[in-house]
C-alpha cells in the first residue's frame, strides 16, 4: 500500500512538472486567437471621428478601426488597400482609383465609389467641423463616381501630398449610412471596413473595440488573410504616466504609449517588459517665432535664440531616450540633409556675440537692454493642469543664460489657440504629424496667419511660392529639393527653433507579439497576439 | 502685555509654534544666502539626483536643486498667506464693526451677503474667483483673501454684539459719549483677542489653499520656486525622485503646524474660558 | 417645529437667489471676451463668434438675460458645456455619483477614526495618550491633502501595488481617496469631539449624575455624548461641505471622475458654462444641507427653536 502511494504521488508530481515545463511534449495554449489586450493611452482622444479630430490620438485607436484607399508602411512605399490600383493623370491634377469590390462596412453597407465620394465631400464641407483632414484636402474640387467601383479625385491645380494623405488615418473611410444615421455617436463609434469595431465607449475611462469576424482580406501589412487574431481590445486613457507606467508594470494593461523618459530605464531593465520606438514623422517639437513682434522680428536675434538654445538639455531630461536632435522644420525621417544639420550648433558665445551686435547690451540683472527696453520674450505654453511643460522652462533657463528674459505664458489649449491666432505672444512650442512634407505649408504658408498652423506669422512671397511648388510638383527627386531649399530658407531666416524630433515609444509585456506600425507610427493591431 | 507674552512663551504649543515660524521666517528672509544654488537655473545634465551631498534634498528634473527651491518657497508662501489675509482682514472687520454697532437694516444686508458667500463651501468660492481672473500668484491672493472675508466679518460682528450688550456701553452711552470713542475704548478691545487668533490660524487655512491652487495649475506660475506647483511638477516623477514633491510638501505641513500651535496658544492664553 | 422649519427654508431663499447673482456675474468679469476664449481652438471665421454669442444669448439685456439663468436652473436647466456640447445636467449626473460615494466613505472614516481619537483624548485628558492622539490630529490639520494623496499613492500604489493609483469605478480605486480625505477630516472631528467632549464633562449635570454614583461610563454615554453630539452634528454638515470642496483636490490627484475633475477641468478650458452650472450645484446643496442640519440641530435641542 506504500509503496502504491508513494507511486502515485511522485506520478502526480511527475505530470505537475511535465504539464508547466515550458515547451512539453504536450501541447501548451498557444495564441491562436482570442484574448483582451488592454492599452494605456496618456489622452483621451477628443472625438474618435477621424474627419474631425484635430488630435493624434483619435488615430492610435483608428488605425484598427477604418481603413484607407491606399497604405503606406513605415518603409515609405505606398501599397493598395481599400483601392485595388490608382493612376494620376497627366495634368497632376486628378487621380482616378480602382476600388476593391469584396469589402463592406462594420454596419453591412457597401464599401463603392459613392462611399469614397461621400466622405471626400463631407471633409469639405463648410457646415462639417473638420479636423486635421481639411488642410489635407487643400484645393478638392470634387470626385467624380465613373462606375461602381471606380471613382476620380480631382483637384483644382496638381497636388502632390494627395496620395501620401489618402494613406492618413485623417482620410479613412467611414460608413455613409452611419455618418447620415447616428447623428453625435460618430463621434464614439465610427463605423469603418477595419479589423476591429468599437464596441463602446467610456467617457474619460476607455474604449472597447472587437474583432470583426467578416473581415476575410488580407491586410497590407500582413502576411495572411482573415479577421484579427485578439478578440478585444481595450483602450484605457491614463493621462498620469507615473500610474499609466505602474499599470503595465502589474499586468493591468499589457501595453502602454508615451513612455515617460524618467521611467525608461526602470522599464528597461524589466524582463517582462519591451520598449519598441519609431520616428514620428511630421513637424518635429519645435518653437514657433513670432516674426511679427519685436524684439523677434529682428532676424539676428531669432539667429542668436538658435544658437543659444542647446538641443542636449531637451535630451537629456525630458527627452531622454524618446527623442532625437531636430535638425529643421521637419523630422529627419522627413527630410535629412548635412546641410540641415550643420546649421545653428550650440554656441553660447557666438548668440552673445550676435546680440551685441544687434544691439542689445548686457544689463545689471543679467538681461540684455537697448535703448532703455529690456530683452524680454513671452513664450506661449500649455498648462496641463500640474506643473508646466517642462521644455517651457528649459527654454526659459537656456535663454537667460544669454541675457533674454523668458516670461512663460502658461495656458489652456483653447486660450493657447486665441493667442497663437492672434500672433499675441512671440510664438508657441508645437508639433505636427504629416505623413508628407506638404505638412510645413500649413506651418509658413501666409494664407494661415491666424489660422492653423503659421503661428511664427510669416508673410513671405518667396517662402509662398516654393511651397506652393512643392505641391504641384510630381518628381520626388525635384520635390525634395524644393523641400531643402524650404527648409534652409526657413533655417537661415530662424523663422524656428526646432527642438527635438520626438519618438513614439511604446512599452509591451513580452506575452504580446506581432504589433505593427504604420507610416505614422501609429500600432495597426491586426495582426497582434497574446501570450498569457 | 508683556504678562500675555510671558503667558504665551510658557504655553508649550505656543513656544513650539513661534520656534517653528521663527525659523521659517529667518528661512524666508535669508533665503538668497542660505540657498546653496540659483533656484530658477536649470542644470540639465544633474537630473532627478537623489538627496545627497551635491544636492542636499536632491535635483528635480531639469536639474534644479530642490533646497534652494524650498528655501525660496517659504518667502512665497509666508507672503502670500499674510496677503490673503490682510486682505479678508481689512475687508472683513470692518464690515463686521459697522453690521454689529449699528444693526438694524445694514446688519441684516451685509449678513445676507456674508451668507450667500458662505454659501460656496471650502475652496470653490476661490476657485470660482481664480476662473474668472488669469492664473497667477497674485489673483489667488486675492481669491482666498474674498473667500475668507465672511469669516473675519462674523467673528467681529460677533464681538461686537457681545460687547454692546455691557452695561459699561449703556453707561457711556447715557453719559452722552460718542460712536467713535465707544468704539475705540469698550467695543474694539473685545474685538483684537478673537481676532488676532482667527488671523493666525486663518494664516494657516490661507498657505494650504493658495499651495492647493497652485497645485492645480490656477496660482503660481513657473519658474517661481512655490511649493504647491512644486508638489504638482513632482507628481510624475514620484515613482524615480520622491524628494521632487516630498519637501515642498513637508514645508506647507510644518508652515501651517507652526501658525495652528501659534493659534491655539493664543487662543488659550487671550480667552482662558476656551481653554480646554 | 414646522413654522420653525418653514421660517428656516424661507429665509434662504434670498441667500439662493444671491447664489444665482453670483455665479451669474461670474461670466462678466471675465478679463477679454469670454467668448473668443470659449471658441479658440475652432474659430476659423467671426460668423462663429457671433453666432455663440447669440446662442448664449450675450447679446440680450443683462436682466434679460439673469432672468433667463434663474427661470432655467429652478427648471433644471443649467447650461450646455462648450467643450463636450452636452447639458450641464449631464455632466453633473454622470459625475455627482463617484463624488458621492467618496464623500460619504471619507465621511465614515472620519467620524470612524475621529470620533474614537477624540473621545480618548478626552477622557484620558492631559495623559501622554492625549497629547499624542492630539498631536496626530494637528499634524493631519496642518497637513495639505494633496501631499497626503500623493503620499499614500506613493507607498500603496508605485511600490505596494495594493491600490490603483488613479481612475475611479469600484471599491478599490475609492480606498485611497476616501482615507485621503477622511484623514483629514478625522483630525478635525477629533480635536472637536475632544473639546466638546470636555466642555460637555465639565457640566453640572454630569458632577451631579456623577455625585449620585453613577459609575463614569454610564455618566458618558449617557448623559455627556448625547450633549456632546450636538456641536459634532453641526460640525457635520459643515465638514460635508468641506468635504464636498476638498473632493476637487483629491479628486486631482487621483484622476479619479467627479464633480471636482469637472470643474477644475471647466476652469482650465475655460469652459464658463461648465463651471457656472457646477458651482451653482455644489453651493445650493450645500445650502441644503446646511438647512437640513439646522433642522437636526434645533430638533435635538429645544431650546434652538423656541427662542433665540
Amino acid at each position: 500500500m506504500r509503496r502504491f502511494q508513494t507511486r502515485l504521488w511522485l506520478t502526480a508530481v511527475l505530470a505537475v512538472v511535465l504539464l508547466t515545463l515550458p515547451g512539453s511534449a504536450l501541447p501548451t495554449a498557444e495564441a491562436q486567437g482570442g484574448g483582451t489586450l488592454v492599452l494605456g493611452l496618456d489622452q483621451e482622444p477628443p472625438t474618435l471621428d477621424p474627419h474631425a479630430s484635430p488630435s493624434a490620438v483619435t488615430y492610435q485607436i483608428i488605425a484598427s478601426v477604418t481603413e484607407n484607399l491606399i497604405f503606406k508602411g513605415p518603409d515609405g512605399k505606398l501599397q493598395p488597400w481599400l483601392a485595388e490600383s490608382w493612376t494620376t493623370s497627366k495634368d497632376g491634377r486628378s487621380v482616378t482609383f480602382k476600388l476593391r469590390r469584396d469589402v463592406k462596412f462594420h454596419d453591412g453597407t457597401p464599401f463603392n465609389a459613392d462611399a469614397v465620394k461621400f466622405n471626400f465631400d463631407r471633409i469639405v464641407d463648410p457646415k462639417f467641423k473638420a479636423g486635421g483632414s481639411r488642410a489635407q484636402l487643400s484645393g478638392y474640387a470634387g470626385s467624380k463616381v465613373l462606375d461602381e467601383f471606380s471613382v476620380q479625385v480631382s483637384f483644382e491645380t496638381p497636388y502632390a501630398p494627395f496620395l501620401t494623405y489618402a494613406a492618413a488615418g485623417t482620410l479613412s473611410i467611414v460608413s455613409p449610412k452611419a455618418v447620415k444615421e447616428s447623428g453625435d455617436a460618430v463621434h464614439t463609434r465610427p463605423i469603418g471596413t477595419g479589423q476591429f469595431m468599437i464596441k463602446e465607449y467610456v467617457a474619460k475611462d476607455h474604449t472597447t473595440m472587437v474583432r470583426n469576424p467578416d473581415y476575410k482580406r488580407k491586410a497590407p501589412w500582413s502576411d495572411r488573410s482573415g479577421p484579427a487574431q485578439l478578440e478585444t481590445v481595450v483602450w484605457k486613457f491614463i493621462p498620469e504616466a507615473g500610474t499609466r507606467v505602474t499599470t503595465l508594470e502589474s499586468g493591468e494593461t499589457q501595453g502602454v504609449y508615451a513612455v515617460p523618459a524618467q521611467s525608461l530605464p526602470r522599464l528597461e531593465k524589466n524582463t517582462a517588459v519591451r520598449i519598441e520606438k519609431a520616428p514620428w514623422p511630421g513637424v518635429p517639437r519645435i518653437w514657433l517665432l513670432n516674426v511679427t513682434k519685436p524684439p523677434m522680428d529682428d532676424v539676428k536675434v531669432r539667429r542668436a535664440i538658435n544658437y543659444a538654445i542647446d538641443k542636449e538639455a531637451f535630451l537629456a531630461t525630458v527627452y531622454k531616450g524618446t527623442g532625437l536632435k531636430a535638425i529643421s522644420p521637419l523630422t529627419a525621417v522627413m527630410l535629412d540633409d548635412p546641410s540641415l544639420k550643420a546649421a545653428y550648433p550650440f554656441d553660447l558665445a557666438k548668440a552673445k556675440a550676435i546680440l551685441g551686435e544687434a544691439g542689445w547690451q548686457p544689463g545689471g540683472d543679467g538681461i540684455r537692454t537697448k535703448g532703455g527696453q529690456r530683452l524680454e520674450i513671452v513664450l506661449n505654453a500649455i498648462e496641463y493642469g500640474g506643473g508646466t511643460d517642462p521644455t517651457a522652462q528649459l527654454i526659459q533657463s537656456l535663454l537667460h543664460e544669454a541675457g533674454i528674459e523668458v516670461k512663460i505664458k502658461a495656458q489652456a489649449r483653447p486660450p493657447w489657440y486665441e493667442d497663437n491666432y492672434r500672433c499675441a505672444t512671440h510664438g508657441p512650442v508645437m508639433f505636427l504629424r504629416a505623413t508628407d512634407p506638404d505638412g510645413v505649408f500649413s506651418l509658413f504658408h501666409s494664407s494661415l496667419v491666424g489660422a492653423n498652423f503659421n503661428w511664427s506669422c510669416v508673410k513671405n512671397a518667396k517662402l509662398d511660392q516654393m511651397l506652393e511648388q512643392g505641391r504641384r510638383e510630381a518628381d520626388p527627386a525635384k520635390r525634395r529639393a524644393i523641400y531643402l531649399s524650404i527648409a534652409q530658407l526657413a533655417l537661415d531666416e530662424a523663422l524656428t527653433v526646432p527642438l527635438v524630433d520626438e519618438l513614439s515609444v511604446w512599452a509591451y509585456r513580452t506575452g504580446v507579439q506581432g504589433i505593427k506600425y504604420n507610416f505614422n507610427a501609429y500600432p495597426i493591431l491586426g495582426d497582434a497576439t497574446l501570450r498569457k | 502685555m508683556t504678562d500675555l507674552v510671558h503667558r504665551l512663551l510658557r504655553h508649550r504649543g505656543a513656544l513650539v509654534g513661534l520656534i517653528i515660524l521663527g525659523a521659517l521666517a529667518l528661512m524666508a528672509v535669508g533665503a538668497p544666502w542660505l540657498s546653496p544654488r540659483d533656484p530658477i537655473r536649470t542644470a540639465p545634465r544633474a537630473a532627478l539626483q537623489p538627496p545627497g551631498a551635491t544636492y542636499w534634498l536632491g535635483s528635480d528634473q531639469l536639474g534644479r536643486d530642490v533646497a534652494s527651491r524650498v528655501l525660496h518657497g517659504t518667502r512665497i508662501s509666508l507672503t502670500v498667506g499674510l496677503i490673503a489675509v490682510t486682505i479678508a482682514v481689512v475687508i472683513g472687520a470692518p464690515v463686521g464693526l459697522v453690521a454689529g454697532f449699528y444693526g438694524g437694516r445694514l446688519d441684516s444686508f451685509v449678513m445676507r451677503v456674508m451668507d450667500v458667500l458662505l454659501a460656496f463651501p471650502g475652496i470653490l468660492l476661490a476657485l470660482a474667483i481664480v476662473s474668472v481672473l488669469t492664473p497667477g500668484l497674485t489673483n489667488v491672493m486675492i481669491a482666498v483673501g474674498l473667500s475668507a472675508v465672511p469669516t473675519y466679518a462674523r467673528l467681529v460682528r460677533g464681538s461686537v454684539l457681545a460687547a454692546r450688550e455691557n452695561l459699561y456701553v449703556e453707561a457711556a452711552r447715557a453719559l452722552g459719549s460718542r460712536d467713535p470713542s465707544i468704539l475705540a475704548r469698550y467695543i474694539l478691545p473685545n474685538v483684537v483677542a478673537p481676532l488676532v487668533v482667527t488671523a493666525t490660524l486663518g494664516l494657516g487655512t490661507a498657505i494650504l489653499a493658495s499651495a492647493a491652487l497652485s497645485f492645480l495649475g490656477l496660482g503660481s506660475q513657473p519658474p517661481q520656486p512655490e511649493w504647491g506647483r512644486m508638489l504638482s511638477e513632482g507628481r510624475d516623477y514620484l515613482r524615480e525622485a520622491w524628494w521632487i514633491s516630498t519637501f515642498p510638501g513637508l514645508g506647507i505641513m510644518l508652515t501651517v503646524l507652526g501658525m495652528n500651535l501659534l493659534g491655539d496658544g493664543l487662543r488659550d492664553v487671550l480667552d482662558p474660558r476656551l481653554k480646554t | 417645529m414646522l413654522t420653525w422649519i418653514l421660517r428656516r427654508i424661507l429665509a434662504v431663499v434670498p441667500v439662493l437667489f444671491g447664489v444665482t447673482l453670483a455665479v451669474f456675474s461670474m461670466l462678466f468679469l471675465v478679463p477679454g471676451d469670454p467668448v473668443k476664449m470659449m471658441l479658440a481652438e475652432f474659430v476659423t471665421n467671426p460668423d462663429q463668434v457671433a453666432q455663440m454669442r447669440a446662442q448664449l444669448h450675450l447679446d440680450e439685456p443683462i436682466l434679460k438675460q439673469y432672468g433667463r439663468f434663474v427661470t432655467s436652473a429652478v427648471r433644471g436647466d443649467l447650461g450646455t458645456s462648450i467643450r463636450s456640447r452636452r447639458p450641464v445636467t449631464i455632466e453633473i449626473g454622470e459625475n455627482l455619483g463617484s463624488t458621492a460615494q467618496l464623500a460619504l466613505a471619507a465621511m465614515v472614516v472620519a467620524i470612524g477614526l475621529g470620533i474614537p481619537l477624540g473621545l480618548l483624548a478626552a477622557l484620558s485628558r492631559n495623559s501622554w495618550l492625549d497629547v499624542a492622539s492630539m498631536g496626530t490630529a494637528l499634524l493631519g490639520v496642518s497637513m495639505p491633502s494633496f501631499w497626503l494623496g500623493l503620499l499614500l499613492i506613493f507607498v500603496f500604489s508605485l511600490h505596494l501595488a495594493w491600490f490603483p493609483a488613479t481612475g475611479g469605478g469600484d471599491l478599490q480605486h475609492l480606498i485611497l481617496p476616501a482615507i485621503t480625505l477622511g484623514m483629514i477630516a478625522a483630525a478635525i472631528i477629533a480635536r472637536l469631539t475632544r473639546s466638546s467632549m470636555l466642555e460637555v464633562l465639565g457640566q453640572d449635570y454630569v458632577r451631579t449624575a456623577r455625585a449620585k454614583g453613577l459609575g463614569g461610563f454610564a455618566v458618558v454615554v449617557r448623559h455627556a455624548l448625547k450633549n456632546a453630539l450636538i456641536p459634532i452634528i453641526t460640525i457635520f454638515g459643515l465638514q460635508f461641505g468641506n468635504l464636498l470642496a476638498g473632493a476637487v483636490i483629491v479628486e486631482t490627484v487621483f484622476s479619479r471622475p467627479g464633480l471636482g475633475r469637472l470643474i477644475v477641468g471647466g476652469i482650465l478650458n475655460k469652459d464658463f458654462p461648465l463651471v457656472q452650472g457646477v458651482v451653482l450645484f455644489v453651493a445650493t446643496i450645500y445650502v441644503v444641507i446646511n438647512v437640513l442640519v439646522d433642522v437636526a440641530y434645533a430638533y435635538a435641542d429645544p431650546r434652538i427653536r423656541l427662542g433665540r
